[in-house]
């Protein structure tokens, strides 16, 4: 039922997403002319007017709306006024690098993040549960880039285990391009010189980004898990004679991890957009980076199109997420 | 509630850290310490001596500038979240109460605002404004008011259907006696709650704009910016680790206060 409604609600949603990101390119207070032609052809009157024909800038706002909604639909993000090229185009070439950024993240920041819910409710209450939790304030209270700098600055800078920012040594030959993304690739193409280094180059960033995933996760799934040790279930097993770890890991965890699997899903996509920061500490070609580069050269077609983008990436995984929670607890499918 | 919470010894060392901020926050100008804005000494100078925490690049006393960077983003972040709370609940407290159309419309508002990925909305809602730092805090309310309008409006809704409120109606008080006299005090807690969680996101979020360039200008003794300029030469870190301690103790004492809060508001 729940999920019906959403559906329901997405196309509201998705045109409010529309909306509000073309109202904020159209609100900068700098005629996007400019930034097109540049300062200096802005005297010459037949340039600018040029200008805002070929961009469709001359027609009612209304119109320019409804016909970047009906693009956008095609899949068509117009032309950016950085680059020239379509932002559709620019985006599909960066967004290999941040999925293999944040796959890597998220999966770095899951497994550790329920190992540490695990031993944390293994033994509550004791040290190692204090130091979980300490972690998990910590893990949600330290800024992402000063995450990302403390790890390049002890891993690489001072101990020199890991290579700097980059996805890969310039020396090297990037495999040819099939998903875009650089393990992925390289395994394909066999090249193991350049898997070898793109893995090296990706454990700092995806750990400074998968770390408060880890804290959340952490936090999450130790309620959880702690909650479900005290039901009946877990009490009849135990006085069966079944070992605590097998309690846990076996009764517990499968009941325990759906709240948490539900915030990693929706975290995804939030992820993929604050991959912002993480993407400039470690000089990542990604979308984040982009997003950056666009909002600071006000290429609003592409501020708007990451913006909408993002927007629509996370309600559509809200459902994801929903019927996903639905599939792994039956008792929520006729709610 | 507050007593309660603060029996704990975290709770207790967050509420002296946040004290110590707040107080250096009004303070700081008449401790003595050097411009932070001002070229004062050598460049690059390590910790030690008249400087202990370093110079920057531009012969800038580092701690001073630390010290004086809780001028900014405390009162941006306490605004941020006093204003995105007070239109959040004010519009909550709307659409709970009246429901039907105008409910509709506020909570379908809320959902757009809260589609957006929050570093994404901040950043186009900055990028639109230009940067500065009341613009990145405009960027912030933009992200955190429908968060305070959901949270009053379930309230709200909750406390109606309590009887003291139906008997409110029966006897044909005016709705806004009611809204104010009978509904909005019982809905106050669960919002104060949350005020001190916010306020540690809010400057994260803040030195993360600051920190791709959104925020404050230059020279601004703001952290985010600071971190940003010594990112580029990490063997000298004294000039990451000054405003990088700042933003996490603040943040961490948020944190573990409102934790504590949430979970004395709970049982």
């Amino acid at each position: 039922m729940v999920l019906i409604q959403r559906l329901l609600l997405l196309p509201v949603l998705l045109l409010g997403i529309a909306a509000v990101s073309f109202g904020l390119s159209r609100a900068t207070g700098v005629d996007p002319v400019i930034a097109i032609v540049g300062e200096r052809a802005m005297e010459d009157p037949a340039v600018v007017a040029a200008a805002r024909a070929q961009w469709g800038l001359d027609r009612p706002v209304a119109v320019q709306f409804l016909r970047h909604v009906a693009n956008a639909v095609q899949g068509d993000f117009g032309t950016s006024f950085r680059t020239r090229r379509p932002v559709g185009m620019d985006l599909a070439e960066r967004l290999p690098a941040t999925l293999e950024l944040v796959l890597a993240a998220t999966l770095l920041g899951t497994l550790v993040g329920a190992a540490l819910a695990l031993l944390s409710a293994r033994w509550p209450h004791g040290l190692l549960d204090q130091a979980v939790r300490g972690f998990a304030s910590a893990g949600v209270s330290i800024p992402v880039f000063l995450a990302g700098l403390l790890l390049l600055w002890l891993f690489a800078t001072s101990l020199d285990w890991l290579p700097g920012p980059g996805r890969l040594d310039a020396r090297l030959t990037p495999p040819p391009v099939w998903t875009g993304m650089l393990l992925v690739d390289a395994a394909w193409a066999m090249d193991w010189a350049v898997w070898r280094d793109a893995a090296r180059r990706l454990v700092l960033p995806a750990a400074a980004l998968g770390w408060g995933i880890a804290a959340l996760v952490a936090r999450l799934l130790r309620a959880t898990l702690i909650e479900e040790l005290a039901r009946f279930h877990i009490v009849a097993a135990r006085s069966r004679g079944l070992s605590e770890g097998r309690l846990l890991l076996d009764h517990a965890l499968p009941n325990a991890m759906v709240p948490a699997l539900t915030l990693v899903s929706l975290s995804f996509a939030t992820l993929v957009a604050g991959a912002v920061l993480t993407e400039t500490v470690f000089a990542w070609p990604g979308v984040g980076a982009y997003a950056l580069e666009s909002a600071r050269t006000l290429d609003y077609p592409a501020i708007m199109a990451v913006t909408m983008l993002g927007g629509v990436a996370l309600a559509l995984s809200g459902v994801v997420a929903d019927a996903g929670q639905a599939w792994l607890d039956p008792r929520l499918r006729d709610r | 509630m507050w007593r309660r919470a603060l029996a704990s010894p975290a709770a207790l060392l967050a509420l002296l850290v946040l004290g110590f901020w707040v107080v250096t926050a009004i303070t700081v100008p008449w401790w003595g310490l050097p411009d932070p804005t001002e070229s004062v000494g050598r460049r690059f100078q390590p910790p030690g001596g008249a400087f202990p925490l370093g110079t920057d690049a531009l012969g800038r006393c580092v701690l001073s500038r630390t010290l004086h960077g809780a001028r900014l983003s405390l009162p941006l972040a306490f605004c941020v979240v006093v204003g995105a709370a007070a239109l959040g609940v004010l519009l909550g407290a709307i659409a709970g109460f009246l429901g039907g159309a105008a409910d509709w419309l506020l909570s379908r508002a809320a959902d757009i605002a809260l589609a957006f990925p929050p570093v994404l909305l901040a950043l186009a809602v900055a990028a639109t404004l230009g940067p500065g730092l009341l613009n990145a805090g405009l960027a912030m309310l933009a992200v955190w008011w429908p968060i305070y309008l959901r949270l009053m409006r379930a309230q709200v809704r909750g406390v109606m259907r309590m009887e003291h409120v139906q008997a409110a109606v029966t006897v044909g008080s005016t709705p806004a006696a009611i809204l104010r006299r009978h509904v909005v005090p019982l809905c106050t807690t669960p919002i104060l709650v949350a005020l001190p969680l916010d306020l540690g996101q809010v400057i994260l979020l803040g030195a993360g704009l600051s920190f791709v360039g959104l925020g404050a200008p230059p020279p601004a003794p703001e952290w985010g910016l600071m971190v940003a300029e010594g990112a580029t030469t990490l063997h000298r870190w004294w000039l990451v680790a000054g405003p990088g301690v700042a933003i996490l103790s603040v943040v961490l004492a948020c944190t573990l206060l409102g934790d504590r809060l949430r979970e004395q508001g709970r049982g």
